[in-house]
């Protein structure tokens, strides 16, 4: 079955869907965004730059997924915050195949109960897309964190 | 640690509560002074700091930047491959001169006017020193090895380097004592280290809070869930506190009585999960369950978790797999600057190197143990902050500072502070 090219709305819609999802805190649905067999890390720019391969969080399959949503939801101890994320610049960077390497660009602001709003991070996405049944789903996805210096914890996925 | 607001606090803000080590004066976390005076007596005194590993400047001519204390400094590998830690400060009018964050250089030129310092800080180059055509420059008698970069003292043990403001440090052997030179050396053995990467993160609390943390034993199998479900660490497991003699550095222990290759859930004694309401037995076993598989890699051959907090901010993790150095930098009384580097050895399979990567999910700003305490120490700090005068209660395990084999105990902190009263001439 030859698969319809995955179009540079499509992906909007993707990348818009999976920072709603997590803006509103519905965890349980994040996972849904990624392929069966996916991969899913965030790591800082100054790692990435040096080459080294450590992740603040990294997910090398989908269980490790499920297990940083059941850690988020039931063993974490983590203070209530809103976060909200804004993106910019989503685009396809190229096609190769069925995968569509795509970019994006985020700022995410976070506001504690009695708090003002502070810009948590900003970085930029490097992810590869499949189209996988009738949706977009994310193969792998990398998120690149600007500054080195993250404010406090990092208890949710990006 | 409980708070008690007592009629006996001291308000006289050089005087240690009267009940001495099982308390703990919260001043100490939010005086301006107090943390001035640190930072003179402690980090700009007699101790030994981490900056770096040697595998971070492998090659003559590598450098990277770190702090000690609030002080930026260089750690460069010169061409006879010595180690130099120099304040990364231009002896002219005090510009930031190296502005890389690591790199590979000859020289290190201030931006400004190009004075030029080698790799061990020596003043080399000025432009025009003797002016141009007759006119201005530097008197004949300017002599520039008076105005080398501010050089600290460095010692490096199996790879990992300290340095210190002062001249006069004890060899690190002696600075940790024979048996946290023991723990110490059991990771750093001597075989070429490997770094894995950093995660580095600005924590609202004070810097005594985080190394306070690291040598609790009692509160790992309270609030980790992960730990106390999973028997990474958990009461009723052998502990071991082993404390230097000056108190300030300390390693704690926990072995796990039976090597579990995929740790799930299990049962415990009842009444040691009805202590620990975090241990959770309704938590389904992993979806990834080799998320926790551990693959014993030391000599003793037990299946074990050390947590060694190096006097005054250092502290070193040997936890699952993963191997890590903690640096909480001081910015003032109600901030620090927490540095985590991993690491693992060069002789790693890559089997090794993807667990040590897996387990580094535990840890650092989006760890799924180290969550709870960012999150813990978020609390703490909003409360002393509306109560500076209180006093914390210590008396976990009585009273004393020496060693113990139990879990429930707070002897490293009550250590801790006897060698900063010391210190801080209190």
């Amino acid at each position: 079955m030859i698969q319809e090219r995955i179009s540079q709305e499509e992906i909007a819609a993707l990348y818009a869907d999976c920072a709603a999802t997590l803006d509103d805190g519905e965890f349980e649905r994040w996972p849904s965004f990624f392929a069966e067999s996916c991969s899913y890390s965030v790591t800082s720019k100054e790692n990435v730059d040096r080459g080294w391969p450590i992740a603040l969080m990294s997910c090398d399959n989908r269980g490790m997924i499920l297990d940083r949503v059941m850690a988020v939801r039931q063993s974490m101890l983590i203070l209530p915050r809103v976060q909200r994320r804004i993106q910019s610049s989503v685009r396809i960077a190229r096609l190769e195949g069925s995968v569509a390497h795509c970019r994006a660009s985020f700022a995410v602001f976070e506001t504690f109960a009695g708090q003002p709003t502070t810009v948590f991070a900003t970085g930029r996405f490097v992810d590869e897309v499949v189209r996988e049944g009738n949706a977009l789903r994310f193969l792998k996805r990398t998120c690149i964190l600007d500054s080195t210096l993250v404010p406090n914890s990092l208890p949710f996925p990006l | 640690m409980a708070t008690i607001p007592s009629t006996r606090s001291s308000h006289s803000r050089l005087c240690w509560p009267e009940e001495g080590l099982t308390r703990i004066p919260q001043w100490i976390y939010s005086d301006p002074a107090v943390y001035a005076r640190e930072q003179k007596r402690i980090f700009r005194g007699r101790s030994w700091q981490f900056v770096g590993l040697s595998a971070e400047i492998p090659k003559p001519g590598d450098f990277t930047r770190s702090y000690v204390g609030e002080t930026p400094v260089i750690v460069a590998r010169a061409t006879d491959e010595s180690i130099s830690v120099l304040v990364n400060r231009c002896t002219h009018k005090g510009v930031q001169l190296c502005m890389a964050e690591s790199g590979t250089t000859s020289t290190f030129s201030c931006p400004y006017h190009q004075w030029t310092f080698d790799l061990g800080g020596h003043l080399r180059g000025i432009p025009f020193r003797k002016g141009v055509d007759g006119q201005g420059g530097f008197s004949p008698d300017f002599d520039p090895s008076q105005h080398d970069l501010q050089r600290l003292a460095v010692t490096v043990r199996n790879g990992v380097i300290f340095a210190s403001f002062r001249e006069d440090m004890p060899s690190l052997e002696q600075y940790l004592g024979e048996s946290n030179l023991a723990f110490f050396d059991r990771v750093f053995d001597g075989r070429p280290l490997r770094v894995l990467g950093k995660m580095k993160h600005r924590v609202h609390t004070n810097w005594k809070i985080l190394v306070e943390n690291f040598k609790d034993p009692y509160h790992a199998t309270l609030l980790h869930v992960f730990f106390a479900t999973f028997g990474i660490w958990r009461a009723g497991q052998h502990t071991q506190v082993r404390i230097d003699p000056s108190g300030g550095t300390s390693t704690l222990v926990q072995i796990s009585p039976v090597v579990l290759k995929t740790r799930k859930a299990e049962d415990i004694e009842p009444t040691l999960a009805a202590e620990m309401k975090v241990f959770r037995k309704d938590l389904l076993a992993l979806a990834y369950p080799e998320l926790l598989d551990v693959v014993r890699e030391f000599p003793d051959n037990e299946d074990t978790v050390t947590m060694q907090t190096i006097w005054p901010n250092c502290a070193v993790h040997q936890n699952l797999n993963s191997l890590g150095l903690r640096l909480a930098l001081p910015r003032g009384p109600n901030q620090i600057d927490v540095y985590w580097t991993f690491f693992g050895y060069e002789t790693d399979r890559p089997e090794m190197v993807a667990r040590r990567l897996r387990h580094a999910n535990f840890f650092g700003p989006a760890g799924l143990v180290t969550c709870d305490d960012l999150e813990v120490w978020q609390l703490n700090q909003r409360g002393l902050a509306t109560e500076p005068f209180a006093t914390s209660c210590v008396e976990a395990g009585g009273a004393g500072t020496t060693d113990a084999d139990c879990v429930i105990t707070e002897t490293a902190v009550r250590a801790f502070y006897k060698h900063y009263r010391q210190v801080m001439d209190w």
